[in-house]
């Protein structure tokens, strides 16, 4: 295979984010030594509509593809990075909508779409959610954040697609799109507001915690009042007045003072929802630092992004492609069985995303965490996709895992190809990475754990 | 006058017989569940489907006009006792009335991205509160405490007066003592206040409404709501947010618990501005419109559209729904044989040659292309293609959401199908139509596609935002479209005929009631609805299809104050 010299530096990537390869002073400050055994900052990607398989995966015995060349020969990079070939999406029964839905709501939650209002929805509790429920993170930290970039219904369809993060059958959890406002959320909650006043921020803290206090009583005594399908809903608002409450009593000392003068490098762009494909791109590189700066302040447990809505229709004027139709998906994803130059725009589209990722990965690779370790190591950021392929493929779904996750990965810089695998499994190695035993995911719940993938 | 299509004809009919098996073979399952069962080959409406587990009709389900109200009995099924999350919307008027339009503007944005459901954004179901959600609410709670509140010299009286606006009841006396342990962490009697502020806007006394009926041991398996849980839920029904003064006062008189003191309460809340507002929704969640601006064009096929004129299209389609509804006496026939009357000169590049007068002056449109609320611009842009018509769309358009009909997406054999057959956009040797037209020549295809296809195509002499025409691409455009598997069966040429043929079908008024069943209750209607919806459906039929009809049918239903034990 023809390999260009490679011409991806992090420095080239944090450039092209508008930012300099100097490792931020409040980020070199932010940490001590990671604790060993700690849990690793889980970070979960999604894009969609599949990819053009035979440009991702690296040919036997080499490490390198054209889709994914920037990572894979990236010096810092790529033996940092794990392919997982293999994952097939496994239905339980019979999934609700086509693989989009099937795939959108099935990668990280291991069960089956179910139909719902106005389109197909999650069949069960999803990984970030069940992993914000079951692991026992930091006090301060955020347990999870679900975000992305316009990730919002194309038409009056498929209403569910908006997003793949879900508490239970159907129940889905928006997908949070204002950067500003997760800026304000992460980094202004936890750093007390600068106030000078220390004695002042205590009081301030307990008047907080008060009316939650009052709160969570009186959502109690609702609960009290209702029958079991009502307490479900009830007990979900209890569950996140909890947790709001019990990040609310961190002790500010303890996180770096550094972390509080984190801003997005760039502002005033419109996250809005329908119509913005024009900042799709600043803002992808905008989640992507605000990824890095929320992991590599350690603020949240688990992070998961949506490149978009499921089955997206991103059109990527912005990408310049000679030839490339107005649509991705009806005109390229769909259309890639063969023909040649719709196989080189969906590669080129797909290569971009390669970008974005790593730049994602470049900028943990720069904070240091301590004993040597960076985020990187100490964090797992899995990129995944609801499908394989552009026509609705679902076997041989891409999946890449960067970083270390805290030494929970014995092995990195390699291709996982131990033969068809149910996704599921995706799931439950996620899982026990995590620190929860699992031996299944979802609906299936003795699937086991990959094969191949040396933990 | 009892119409003749019986309740097996209201229950879900998934078209596409073709796909049985396929894509007939949905199950419902939890509380979200379309009852999309199989149907007879030739789905026929009358075929019985499958319903979900949970019994729920959803919202494609079923259409006709049932028999309502037996000889045994009346319709015997009441909503279970619930308490739903105010929708972002509903929680910002409340906002608006407890601390002003500006404070809400500002609160806005500050909540996550809130989905529609079928079309509506007060969907039970829907409304959880996430830890996203509860963060918002936090924030905003902290926000809103310092905008500064009316002053009293007493907090006992300020918290009891500000929270029974918010809560739509004067607060309870623990709850009133609650709140004041809250203001006593106060630095200052200032501070006080905000904590009070902060805390109510929270509580989720404010955040949901409440359909449980008196906090007291049960008896019998139903239960009355309380005077002012009736209050809200008229409320929240015909303004969107929390009762007024003088319902409220109304509520502890006990003013409410008879059918003509509720109806002259609508009389007077009718009238209100935000009464005009919930109609609006109304017609918004049936028509499953979002705002115009929600449709993003792509601009090489569209350079027109331009912010005014989307700015343009939405003033129009208020101004129809607004004439056209005339706060609640107008009919649903109206809205499908009106022709728009205040026309926004940005249209002008829309509407073109079609306006007849002067500019500037009262410009008409020819009813006979323009006529109901399918021809307005702002309908024709949000459902069609960001490219070209979308006569898939808004096909799907009319069998999902105005005649009530399930069509389950496409399987993924299908859609493997269309990867291989390819239907080029951007071919310009053929019209829109002609490139469509080969779902009809693959069995797979056609299965489904002859359901709503043909009436897409019906539609096809207006493009993509709206513009009338007669060629494209340089060819004619073939506008013949057909009904069936409806009440009305038939060719129609053009919306205009394609608005007349519906404003005429039963099944369509009766979806029309279905869906202002799922708006006035916040839910998709169950099985056990379908008695109450008959019902409604006659009594709107035979009242002239007035919509302030179904708001009294609602009222005055038994269901309405009363809930069963949830399950």
């Amino acid at each position: 295979m023809k390999t260009d010299r490679p011409q991806f530096s992090r420095r080239d990537l944090l450039k092209a984010a508008g930012s300099t390869l100097a490792v931020p002073l409040f980020l070199k400050n932010a940490f001590a030594a990671s604790t060993p055994g700690a849990v690793p900052n889980l970070v979960l990607l999604q894009t969609t509509n599949g990819t053009h398989q035979d440009a991702f995966w690296p040919a036997a015995g080499t490490f390198d593809s054209p889709i994914l060349h920037r990572l894979l020969t990236d010096p810092v990079l790529g033996p940092k990075t794990t392919l997982i070939k293999g994952i097939n999406y496994h239905a339980i029964g019979n999934p609700s909508g086509n693989g989009h839905d099937q795939g959108f709501h099935g990668l990280y939650s291991g069960f089956d779409s179910i139909p719902g209002p106005g389109g197909s929805f999650g069949g069960g509790i999803s990984l970030d959610q069940r992993i914000a429920r079951e692991v026992p993170f930091a006090g301060g930290q955020l347990k999870n954040i679900h975000c992305g970039v316009q990730a919002v219904n194309y038409q009056a369809i498929n209403a569910g697609r908006i997003s793949f993060s879900a508490v239970g059958p159907a129940q889905q959890i928006p997908c949070e799109l204002d950067l500003y406002a997760l800026y304000n959320k992460v980094f202004g909650a936890s750093t007390g507001n600068a106030a000078a006043d220390q004695a002042a921020a205590q009081t301030r803290l307990a008047q907080r915690k008060s009316i939650l206090d009052l709160v969570a009583n009186d959502l109690t005594a609702l609960e009290n009042r209702l029958g079991p399908n009502e307490k479900q809903k009830v007990d979900l608002h209890l569950t996140a007045v909890r947790d709001f409450e019990t990040r609310l009593s961190v002790n500010h000392t303890s996180v770096s003072a550094g972390c509080s003068s984190v801003k997005p490098s760039q502002t005033g762009v419109n996250t809005g929802g329908q119509g913005n494909e024009a900042n799709a791109e600043v803002l992808e590189h905008l989640f992507m630092e605000f990824i890095a700066n929320t992991v590599g302040c350690n603020m949240v447990g688990v992070l998961s992004f949506q490149f978009g809505r499921g089955g997206d229709h991103f059109h990527y004027q912005w990408l310049k492609i000679p030839g490339m139709p107005a649509d991705a998906h009806d005109l390229v994803a769909h259309l890639d069985t063969g023909n040649a130059d719709i196989a080189r725009i969906f590669t080129e589209i797909k290569k971009w995303y390669t970008t974005i990722v790593s730049e994602l990965a470049a900028r943990l690779s720069t904070i240091p965490q301590g004993n040597g370790k960076t985020a990187l190591d100490n964090s797992l950021v899995v990129w995944g996709n609801e499908i394989a392929t552009g026509p609705h493929g679902m076997n041989n779904i891409p999946i890449v895992f960067l970083g270390g996750a805290a030494g929970r990965l014995k092995r990195t810089g390699y291709v996982v190809d131990a033969g068809a695998q149910a996704h599921q499994r995706l799931g439950a190695t996620l899982l026990n990475i995590m620190g929860i035993p699992a031996a299944g995911f979802g609906g299936s719940p003795t699937c086991g754990l990959i094969s191949g993938l040396d933990l | 006058m009892k119409l003749a299509l019986g309740c097996a004809a209201l229950a879900v009919a998934a078209l596409c017989g073709g796909c049985r098996g396929v894509v007939g073979s949905s199950s419902g399952t939890g509380s979200n569940s379309v009852g999309g069962g199989a149907i007879g080959s030739s789905g026929a409406i009358g075929s019985i489907g499958a319903i979900g587990s949970s019994g729920a009709i959803g919202i494609n389900g079923g259409s006709g006009l049932g028999t309502g109200p037996t000889a045994t009995g009346p319709c015997l099924a009441a909503s279970s006792r619930t308490v739903r999350r105010l929708s972002e919307r509903e929680y910002l008027n409340v906002v608006t009335e407890l601390l002003g339009a500006p404070f809400a503007a500002v609160a806005a944005p500050m909540f996550p991205f809130e989905p529609r459901v079928a079309g509506f954004d007060n969907q039970n179901s829907a409304l959880l509160v996430s830890a996203a959600f509860q963060e918002s609410l936090a924030n905003v709670a902290e926000k809103a405490s310092a905008m500064p509140t009316a002053s009293t010299s007493c907090l006992d009286t300020f918290a009891r007066a500000f929270a029974r606006n918010a809560f739509g009841r004067s607060p309870t006396s623990d709850e009133a003592q609650h709140l004041l342990a809250v203001a006593a962490l106060g630095t200052s009697y200032a501070n006080s206040v905000q904590l009070l502020v902060e805390a109510i806007l929270q509580s989720p006394q404010m955040l949901y409404l409440s359909e449980l009926g008196p906090d007291a041991p049960k008896s019998g398996a139903t239960t009355a709501l309380t005077q002012q849980e009736i209050a809200s839920q008229l409320s929240f029904l015909l303004t969107g947010g929390r009762p007024d003064e003088e319902l409220l006062l109304a509520a502890d008189q006990g003013h409410l618990a008879s059918s003509a003191d509720i109806k002259a309460q609508v009389s007077r809340l009718m009238v209100t501005p935000r009464a005009k507002q919930q109609l609006r929704l109304l017609v918004n969640g049936w028509a499953d419109m979002g705002p115009v601006a929600e449709a993003p064009k792509d601009t090489l096929y569209f350079p027109t559209y331009t912010p005014d004129v989307v700015a343009a299209m939405q003033k129009e389609f208020d101004a129809f729904v607004d004439d056209n509804v005339a706060g609640g006496q107008g009919t649903l026939s109206a809205l499908m044989s009106a022709t728009s009357a205040r026309i926004p000169a940005s249209l002008d590049s829309i509407y073109g040659t079609e306006l007849s007068g002067g500019p500037g002056g009262s410009q008409t449109l020819d009813p006979k292309h323009r006529r109901g609320i399918l021809s307005l611009p702002a309908v024709l842009t949000y459902h069609a293609s960001n490219q070209h018509s979308g006569p898939i769309t808004r096909g799907l358009l009319v069998r999902r959401q105005l005649l009530c009909q399930t069509i389950p997406p496409p399987p993924d054999s299908v859609l493997q199908q269309i990867a291989a057959n390819p239907i080029d956009t951007t071919d310009k040797a053929r019209t829109t139509r002609m490139k469509y037209e080969q779902h009809k020549t693959q069995a797979s295809c056609s299965a489904c596609h002859q359901q709503f296809d043909v009436i897409g195509f019906g539609m096809e002499e207006m493009d993509g935002i709206g513009r009338y025409r007669t060629t494209e691409n340089g060819l004619p455009v073939d506008t013949s479209g057909q009904l069936n598997n409806t009440d009305v069966d038939g060719p129609f040429t053009g919306v205009a005929d394609l608005s007349g043929k519906l404003g005429s079908s039963k099944m369509f008024a009766a979806c029309f009631v279905q869906q202002f069943f799922r708006f006035a209750e916040s839910r998709a209607p169950l099985a056990t609805d379908q008695c109450t919806i008959d019902a409604w459906a006659n009594a709107f039929h035979d009242g002239g299809e007035h919509v302030n009809d179904l708001i009294a049918s609602y009222v005055s239903d038994p269901g309405f104050a009363t809930r069963q034990e949830d399950r």
